[in-house]
């Protein structure tokens, strides 16, 4: 199942606003100002994902990890590799942070609910979806790991919207990678509600 | 028939807010990116721009900036999802006329142009 | 019935044991549930708060700032608010041996809608104290930079090596001897 370019571009606009507001948050959060840029968009099955991402995403990987379930269901995760993490928290906290410790794993986790939830919720508004959240947890694994435990629990063929962001916070750039991982029938639903997008609801 | 030059790397906003336009009955002419819009400002002439920010590589700011260095008088609307005061407070103290929230209804845009051509025109 | 009788049976658990504080609102936000922890913590009984609008409560428990992330969970979001960024929801002083270090318990705590056939029926707040965590934390950093400082006052190239013969730290006088960068240095051989 491919995405057109239409349907990528739509996704692409839905997440640059979802993220113009979670950049206002995290601002008003840290008092900095915040740049939160959409570049690509791309759809994988999950079993292409782990080429996908080598050579750029390498070894333990922070990934930020929320269920989302109703109309459309799946998994959203926020995954950033451990140095761009540590380099994350530091900028946001104003803090020398050398490892992911418990307070490191507070904010990553705070600050992939604010990103996830900005997803989610306007997916949700925009393309009139009704979606519940789960409770977000921080997985510090190697990324091949963290692919595995979204494979759990059945058998049906998943996808993998995988959009490619970069966070500039006082001139530094981190990398990471938003992820949206949904079965046939959610993806189907999801590409439904994308083409009536630019009817309806305005960008 | 005024013409309105739209900048957005987003076909998709593109596409709608030139559908949102036409129907309105201005003459409109699209720029994927800064570069582009800059040759078409300089070729075409637009009454007003209407640009995104957050654009690759030459970033909405710099168009706004570049286009108001050749012409002074440029009118030029920011659309963008970047909802930060810091960047409107920015955006407003290069010259822009107005700075408007995506996602926005068709009424708020249309609002917008109005007033701002209005405003050119006196 | 039986499975009634484990909700029932979970729920006691959770009002009189459970480590966290729990409380419950309906969609106006005004308390409809509050456990033991939040009892004992705020001297504040149930009867005392249930019915009351959360930012009504005396001693102003809960600043107004927070209403914003009840709306959101009003709709369905789940929201988690770090210490770091927020240290506390709750206004209540901290455990007495840290009241040196805090004037307020530092606390992360998660908003959640309340869910019931499908509709949303209110929210659902839990908080964790993290003072004693972060007080540790504090003190193995002055620690640290302790032991940093007496390393860089040194004035004498020290290095510490693990198994494998890499570098794993270098003081600061090491550096200017070298006349290298610590990052030059550092996990080689």
């Amino acid at each position: 199942m491919i995405l057109t370019d239409f349907q990528k571009y739509a996704i692409a606009e839905v997440v640059n606003i979802a993220f113009g507001r979670a950049a206002a948050s995290l601002s008003e959060l840290t008092g900095s100002r915040i740049l939160l840029k959409v570049p690509k968009v791309e759809v994988y099955t999950i079993d292409q994902l782990p080429s996908a991402l080598s050579g750029i995403l390498n070894g333990e990987v922070c990934a930020a990890h929320q269920i989302f379930t109703g109309q459309v269901s799946g998994d959203a995760l926020l995954i950033l590799d451990v140095k761009g993490a540590t380099a994350l928290t530091s900028l946001l906290t104003g803090e020398e942070v050398e490892s992911i410790g418990t307070s490191a794993k507070e904010v990553l986790i705070e600050v992939g609910n604010i990103l996830l939830n900005a997803c989610l919720g306007t997916f949700e508004n925009m393309l009139q979806v009704q979606i519940t959240f789960s409770v977000p947890h921080l997985h510090l694994h190697q990324l091949n790991h963290t692919i595995n435990t979204l494979r759990i629990g059945n058998e049906e063929i998943k996808y993998v919207i995988l959009i490619a962001t970069s966070f500039t916070i006082k001139d530094s750039n981190i990398g990471g990678y938003l992820m949206i991982v949904l079965g046939v029938v959610s993806l189907d639903k999801f590409i439904q509600c994308l083409n009536s997008l630019g009817k309806d609801r305005l960008l | 028939m005024e013409k309105i030059l739209i900048v957005d790397d987003s076909a998709l906003s593109r596409k709608v807010l030139t559908g949102i336009l036409s129907e309105a009955g201005f003459s409109v002419i699209e720029a994927p990116d800064g570069m582009s819009a800059i040759e078409k400002y300089f070729i075409e002439k637009p009454d007003l721009v209407i640009t995104d920010l957050l654009m690759e590589p030459m970033p909405g700011l710099e168009v706004l900036k570049k286009i108001r260095e050749m012409d002074k008088d440029a009118c030029i609307i920011v659309a963008t999802a970047d909802i930060q005061d810091a960047t409107k407070e920015e955006v407003m103290k290069e010259g822009a006329m107005a700075f408007i929230n995506k996602p926005f209804k068709k009424e708020t845009i249309l609002d917008a142009v109005s007033k701002v051509l209005e405003g050119k025109k006196s | 019935m039986e499975n009634f009788v484990y909700k029932v049976a979970i729920l006691e658990w959770v009002n009189n044991t459970f480590k966290f504080g729990v409380f419950t609102t309906d969609k106006n936000l005004n308390i409809t549930s509050w456990n033991k922890w939040m009892v004992v913590h705020t001297n504040l009984s149930l009867s005392d708060v249930l019915g009351k609008n959360i930012f009504d409560l005396s001693g102003n428990l809960i600043d107004q700032k927070f209403l914003r992330f009840y709306e959101q969970a009003l709709n369905g979001q789940v929201i988690v608010l770090s210490h770091v960024f927020h240290k506390y929801l709750i206004s209540i002083p901290p455990e007495p041996q840290f009241a040196k270090y805090f004037d307020k318990m530092q606390q992360t705590a998660q908003i959640a809608p309340l869910v019931h056939e499908g509709k949303i029926i209110g929210t659902i707040t839990i908080i964790e104290d993290v003072t004693e965590r972060i007080v540790k934390e504090i003190l193995l950093k002055n620690e640290k930079d302790l032991a940093q400082h007496y390393l860089d006052i040194a004035g004498v190239i020290i290095l510490i090596l693990d198994e494998n013969g890499n570098i794993k730290l270098i003081n600061k006088r090491g550096c200017e001897i070298l006349g290298c960068d610590k990052q030059q240095v550092i996990r080689k051989n």
